[in-house]
């Protein structure tokens, strides 16, 4: 078992962050939570945006994806895992995080959920769920100093 | 880039949600 999750860490599966760039909608607001708040932290992986690059080239084009992964790289921060780990759950584990972006639905039903839960304390949800959920306000006195001051970073920067 | 010109690039190509999952599984699968 890794060390007990941070409510500020967040992994995003590779759809939530191919689809941040390529629909918006709940994706994008998901992410904007990480984006506006430098004390939250999106845990990444090579093999994770391996995953999304390949996505973004397939239905995009590759300068898009190329330029993608210089900015997502800027943002997120590494962790390492094995070869053939679930990129997204290998991150949740070695990133200590509390939340779990992705579209997959297998790994959101609830006895998936249950079992993941022996390995890794990570709440998983859609992306919608999460964009609704998430309340800075509610979360910065737990890891902040003081009242929430709002945003702190233009999340399209 | 930023990321508000990385959206702009990205607004010509309408992608769907499902389209991504569906890709990914692709990815996945090889």
């Amino acid at each position: 078992m890794s060390d007990e999750p941070d409510p500020a860490t967040v992994v995003a599966d590779a759809d939530v962050l191919a689809a941040d760039l390529l629909c918006g909608g709940a994706a994008r607001d998901a992410l904007d939570h990480v984006r506006a708040h430098s004390w939250t932290t999106l845990v990444v992986s090579d093999p994770l945006l391996d995953d999304a690059e390949a996505v973004i080239t397939d239905l995009a084009d590759a300068d898009l994806a190329d330029a993608w992964r210089d900015r997502i790289g800027e943002l997120g921060e590494f962790v390492e895992h094995p070869e053939g780990d679930h990129p997204a759950l290998a991150c949740a584990y070695h990133g200590d995080a509390a939340h779990l972006v992705t579209f997959d639905d297998s790994l959101r039903t609830v006895s998936a959920n249950a079992s993941l839960k022996k390995y890794v304390t990570t709440s998983v949800k859609s992306p919608d769920a999460f964009a609704r959920l998430f309340d800075p306000e509610r979360l910065y006195p737990v890891v902040g100093d003081g009242e929430y001051p709002g945003p702190d970073r233009d999340p399209r920067a | 880039m930023t990321w508000r010109e990385l959206f702009d690039a990205a607004d010509e190509y309408a992608v769907s949600e499902s389209e991504v999952r569906a890709a990914l599984d692709d990815q996945r699968d090889e």
